[in-house]
């Protein structure tokens, strides 16, 4: 009798360490803000998302695909600190984000650390074929950036969107054959 | 006389009320409701409920208006910042790999 309860009570257990895991909860960042020059605050749960994607013309082609790309979002998240000086933020503070996205679920897709300082990692959730959600986080000497875009997103989405309705246009990464014609 | 002129006569002869039949009319009639007219306020009342409900209404829709359209220019910013970053990270790779 006890065999099965403890299986059963077992699997419950690992699923619902899985589910928790893969969460990603960007914390109270009110330290930084006070430190920051300036500070972009954006909290858009799902019933903003709707509510945002309500104001989206249909008829116009770029608000259209912003739709499309936010209909099944659950959330978008974006945090961005600019400081006066260098060394507002400490390396505790990107690490701290760092841990939570080492939970299964999630893989480091880009990791760019460049001599200036200017360091880039994209994360993002698998789920199954697609990916349910994206992590950026990009760090300068005197900027912090971490977005958040929760559910299922295609970074493809994204670069159709660039060049449009003021995002920067995303070039598309060239393929060897284009290389070796340069 | 015809008969017809009898009956006439009868019908129309002075005959004396029932006991307390007079005092019986006098209480019905105090129990009966007053009737007023209808005051000017009211009416005022009326279409001042009636204006404050239209009011809220419009108020109410162009409340949701002003939120929509702050949580679309949030959604704007947020794409701009998310397609920036991403495109900091394409540049940097693509400056490693002109290096290599």
């Amino acid at each position: 009798m006890k065999q099965p309860f403890l299986k059963i009570l077992l699997v419950g257990l690992s699923l619902s360490c899985l589910c928790v895991a893969e969460e990603f909860k960007i914390p109270d960042l009110e330290k930084l803000a006070q430190k920051a020059k300036e500070t972009v605050d954006v909290t858009l749960d799902q019933s903003m998302l709707q509510l945002a994607s309500g104001f989206l013309s249909k008829d116009d082609p770029d608000e259209a695909k912003v739709k499309k790309l936010v209909a099944k979002l659950k959330g978008i998240y974006v945090r961005s600190f600019e400081f006066a000086r260098e060394g507002e933020y400490s390396a505790a503070d990107v690490q701290a984000f760092r841990n939570q996205l080492k939970q299964p679920g999630w893989s480091r897709i880009v990791g760019v650390k460049s001599v200036e300082g200017e360091n880039t990692e994209v994360y993002v959730l698998k789920n199954g074929d697609q990916f349910g959600g994206l992590v950026v986080l990009a760090t300068e000497p005197k900027e912090f950036t971490i977005v958040h875009i929760d559910g299922p997103i295609n970074p493809e989405d994204l670069a159709e969107l660039s060049g449009h309705m003021g995002i920067p246009e995303l070039t598309k990464p060239k393929s060897k054959a284009d290389k070796k014609e340069e | 006389m015809t008969p017809f002129e009898e009956d006439l006569k009868k019908a129309l002869a002075k005959c004396e009320p029932p006991d307390g039949f007079t005092e019986r009319l006098a209480e019905r009639i105090a129990s009966l409701p007053a009737r007023k007219a209808s005051p000017m306020y009211w009416r005022w009342a009326a279409v001042a409920a009636a204006a404050a409900i239209l009011f809220g209404g419009v108020a109410r829709e162009h409340q949701h208006h002003l939120e929509g359209e702050a949580a679309k220019e949030k959604l704007l910013v947020a794409m701009r910042i998310t397609s920036s970053k991403l495109q900091q990270a394409q540049q940097q790779i693509e400056e490693v790999e002109r290096k290599q």
